[in-house]
């Protein structure tokens, strides 16, 4: 039982997202995004460089090293091209929708109830003290 | 003899409030049949043997005092990881959470709880709900009792092994882009994901929190309408909980298909579509047609563009919501970081796996500084087209019918070595959860492998009386679950 790539579905582009959600070995995948090339035979400009991961690696208080660095620029150049496909649609005029029910606002009535106790609060801390999560120093 | 391990939830629901049998009969069976083939499928994260045996007992004391002590008084169920179940370990597939022991109850479970359910034990997942396999978790593989080669669809597909291997005749998964269908169609079981805000997220720990829906897993229709009006509802906790009336599901299951229009969309059965899947689909839209309904090809013509926007949307709410693991209140903490930034990454990288990391890395830059307008607005917007689709649809048809998946459940690693193919498996799943509304997989054929196909039935948002009995009548038609079931365990 095998799902054909052929159907229009899955367009050349899909490849690259699916490359996004996958662990892929380094050297075999994104051979759409390897190939690329203008009509010169020169490389792709890529969408973004590893120098942008780096930074949004640093946003996301997450550390990589420079092959998984390497590895997610391929990944990440590779789905924004094929989220590209988006802009094939004229949006201008078109309302954005963030919750899809259009719910009124629900908040509940204004009084007090039970919430955690301090000690249940901390029982999950990696490190507590007295009535506290406790940390590493702030400023190194 | 009748194994009552092979009952559904509303055939044991009857039998114990008819005193037949005794919720602590029901659930040893559960337990009994865990012993028997759960070292085969892992399907459990942690099973709370002496606690469902200790509310089983409690249940059946109620009853012989005369008490009703509820609508799923004594029936066992299970528990997908990522729900907060207070005192025991909710790891959501995570190291990060593998220590993590809730002090409150989400509010499905305190529901399931009041209404008398037995709590059998809390399923595997992928980690933080992101997959279609399973093969995430950080902790085990889960195996598809069909074939124990097979992966059993994901994210939740514990809850549907579980049920699939006769574990447990209900559970709860949660369904952000097809976690919940998915794993149903692969593991031949119902699975109901339910309308953006009818089921309270209170206690769900969050991966896309405008996506997220918690809903049930059953034997039969049946079982999801009585688990569906015991979990719904609106709950103050929940901001995005919508106040609308919760009927009785259970009670409306026996409207006829006649007069019923059903909706193909084109779009859904592109060419080249495996002619098995096409096939049972199409066959079962047949007897529908035989029993009443009008079947009526229709377009939904932004189809190409949701999974794009569902993986702007998607990634950028998990990037948001995941930012709260940063070793401080709770979750894994690296040691030996001298300074505070330090311990944040370094904790994040330690825990976090490597498919979480990759949708938070997106997430985070499709909401960076000039990039959110090209990114992340622009997704919401198509989001308003993909919407539009299915309000037109609506207006000619009163329910829509699709293939829940592109193949049957696929081998261990097949995919993590395929991109395309594991992508694939939730591409005509997604758009569902972008557009809010209710949708159900129904077990509608079985390949010549012998693995299940699953029929997605969908409808209008707060439609599930309608989708649940149309779904039911299906089901008696065809009766899947008395011509096939999971041999993989027999021996």
């Amino acid at each position: 039982m095998r799902f054909s790539p052929s159907i229009p579905l899955a367009s050349s582009g899909i490849n690259h997202s699916a490359a996004f959600l996958n662990s892929l070995p380094p050297s075999s995948m994104l051979p759409a995004a390897r190939r690329a090339e203008n009509l010169w035979g020169e490389p792709h400009f890529m969408k973004i460089g590893i120098d942008t991961v780096r930074h949004v690696a640093r946003l996301a208080n997450l550390d990589f090293s420079n092959q998984e660095l390497e590895l997610f620029t391929r990944q990440l150049d590779s789905i924004l091209r094929y989220i590209d496909k988006l802009n094939e649609l004229d949006t201008a005029r078109i309302e954005p929708t963030s919750h899809v029910t259009r719910m009124e606002q629900t908040l509940r009535e204004d009084r007090t109830i039970r919430s955690l106790s301090v000690p249940q609060a901390l029982a999950n801390a990696p490190e507590s003290k007295d009535q506290h999560f406790t940390v590493p120093k702030v400023i190194g | 003899m009748e194994e009552l391990f092979r009952l559904s939830g509303s055939e044991l629901l009857r039998r114990i409030r008819s005193r037949e049998i005794s919720s602590q009969e029901a659930t040893r069976a559960c337990l009994r049949r865990m012993k028997a083939v759960e070292g085969r499928v892992r399907a459990f994260r942690c099973i709370l043997e002496e606690e469902a045996l200790a509310t089983a007992e409690a249940i059946d004391g109620a009853f012989s005092r005369g008490e009703d002590p509820g609508s799923l008084a004594g029936l066992p169920v299970a528990l997908k990881d990522v729900l907060c179940l207070a005192g025991h370990p909710t790891t959501c597939g995570s190291r990060v959470l593998e220590k993590f022991i809730p002090p409150y109850d989400a509010t499905v479970i305190r529901r399931l709880k009041e209404a008398g359910a037995v709590i059998l034990g809390k399923t595997n997942m992928d980690e933080f709900a992101m997959g279609s396999s399973t093969e995430n978790s950080a902790f085990e593989k889960t195996r598809n009792p069909w074939d124990l080669d097979r992966v059993p669809g994901g994210s939740s597909g514990g809850s549907a092994a579980a049920v699939a291997a006769d574990m447990a005749p209900v559970s709860l998964g949660t369904d952000t882009g097809g976690s919940i269908r998915q794993p149903a169609a692969f593991c031949g079981v119902p699975g109901l994901k339910t309308t953006y805000g009818r089921v309270s997220r209170f206690g769900l720990v969050a991966f896309a929190s405008s996506l997220d829906q918690i809903g049930p897993f059953g034997k039969t229709v049946e079982d999801l309408a009585r688990t569906l009006s015991v979990i719904a509802g609106y709950d103050p906790r929940d901001s995005t909980s919508a106040r609308v009336p919760v009927p009785d599901y259970a009670s409306q299951l026996s409207a006829p298909l006649r007069s019923i229009r059903l909706g193909v969309p084109k779009e859904y059965f592109p060419a080249g579509l495996d002619s098995q899947i096409e096939g049972a689909v199409r066959a079962m839209l047949t007897r529908a047609e035989a029993m009443g309904a009008r079947v009526e090809e229709l377009s939904l013509p932004h189809t190409d563009f949701s999974i794009p926007t569902y993986y702007i949307l998607a990634t950028a709410e998990a990037s948001s919501n995941l930012a709260r693991y940063d070793g401080v209140r709770y979750g894994y903490r690296a040691e030996g970081a001298h300074v505070l930034g330090e311990m944040y990454r370094r904790s994040r990288s330690e825990g976090f796996g490597r498919e979480v990391k990759r949708r938070i890395m997106l997430g985070t830059y499709v909401l960076s500084s000039g990039y959110y307008d090209a990114y992340y607005l622009k997704a919401q917007k198509v989001r308003t087209l993909l919407k539009a689709d299915f309000d037109a649809a609506f207006e000619k048809v009163d329910l829509i019918v699709t293939p829940t998946t592109p193949s049957t459940a696929f081998r261990f690693g097949e995919k993590t070595e395929d991109p395309l193919q594991m992508y694939l498996s939730d591409i005509f799943t997604a758009t569902i959860n972008l557009v809010g509304i209710p949708a159900l997989s129904l077990p509608c054929g079985i390949a010549r492998d012998g693995l299940p196909i699953g029929a997605q039935i969908v409808g209008p948002a707060f439609s599930e009386p309608r989708l649940l009995g149309v779904a039911a009548a299906l089901e008696s038609e065809m009766d899947f679950r008395s011509h096939h079931r999971p041999k993989a365990l027999d021996a």
